[in-house]
C-alpha cells in the first residue's frame, strides 16, 4: 500500500463509521416522534397512562442514545480489538443506564400503568428492529 | 408468596442475562473470526455487529424490566 492510500483508508473508514452513526441517530429521531404520538394516544385514557408511555418511552431511548454515541461515536477506533471493546463498554452502559432508569421510574413514580409503559417499551424494541432490519438490507 | 415474587423476579433478570451473555459472546466471536480474515471489512462488520447487538438484547432488556416491575412495585 502506497503511502497515499494508508492516509486515504483511515479516512473512508471514519466517514462510513460516521454515516452509519447519522443514521442510527435519525432512527432514534423517528422513535422520539413515534413516543409523542404513542403518549398523545394514551392521553385520551388518561394522564397516569401518557405520562407511563413517555416514561417507558424514555426508558428505551436513553439507554439506546448512549449505546449508539458511546459504540459508533469513536470514529478513530479502527482495528478488531478497539471495535470490541467499545462495543461491549457500550453495551455494559447501556444494560447499567437502563436498570438504574427502570428502578428510579418505579421507585419514584407512583401511580404508574405498567401497560402503557410496556407496550411502549415493546412497542419501540420491535420498530426498532424494523428500521435497523430496513438500513441493514439498504447497507448490505 | 412474597417470597415466590423475588424469585421470578431473579429468574428473569438470570435467565435474560446468560441469554444476553450467550448471545452477545457469540456474536464478538464471529466479529473477531470474520475481521481475522478480512480485516479492510471491519466499519462494515462494525455496523452490522450494532444492528445485530440491539437485536440480541432486546428481549433481555424487555425481561429486566419486568423482573425490576416485580421486584420494586409489586413485591416492594
Amino acid at each position: 500500500m502506497s503511502k497515499g492510500e494508508a492516509e486515504q483508508a483511515p479516512a473512508a473508514v471514519s466517514r462510513h463509521v460516521r454515516r452509519s452513526y447519522r443514521e442510527f441517530i435519525r432512527i432514534l429521531l423517528v422513535q422520539a416522534v413515534l413516543i409523542l404520538l404513542v403518549s398523545t394516544a394514551c392521553l385520551l385514557k388518561g394522564t397516569v397512562e401518557a405520562y407511563s408511555a413517555l416514561i417507558g418511552g424514555m426508558l428505551y431511548l436513553l439507554p439506546n442514545l448512549y449505546f449508539t454515541w458511546r459504540a459508533l461515536g469513536n470514529r478513530h477506533a479502527n482495528s478488531a480489538r478497539t471495535v470490541l471493546v467499545s462495543m461491549y463498554a457500550s453495551e455494559i452502559g447501556k444494560m447499567m443506564l437502563a436498570v438504574a432508569l427502570f428502578s428510579a421510574a418505579f421507585l419514584m413514580v407512583r401511580p404508574l400503568s405498567p401497560f402503557s409503559l410496556f407496550g411502549t417499551f415493546i412497542l419501540l424494541q420491535l420498530s426498532g428492529w424494523i428500521l435497523q432490519m430496513k438500513l441493514f438490507k439498504t447497507s448490505s | 408468596m412474597e417470597a415466590m415474587l423475588y424469585i421470578a423476579a431473579a429468574l428473569m433478570l438470570g435467565l435474560g442475562a446468560i441469554g444476553a451473555a450467550i448471545g452477545i459472546g457469540i456474536l464478538g466471536g464471529k466479529f473477531l473470526e470474520g475481521a481475522a480474515r478480512q480485516p479492510e471489512l471491519v466499519p462494515l462488520l462494525r455496523t452490522q455487529f450494532f444492528i445485530v447487538m440491539g437485536l440480541v438484547d432486546a428481549i433481555p432488556m424487555i425481561g429486566v424490566g419486568l423482573g425490576l416491575y416485580v421486584l420494586f412495585a409489586v413485591a416492594g
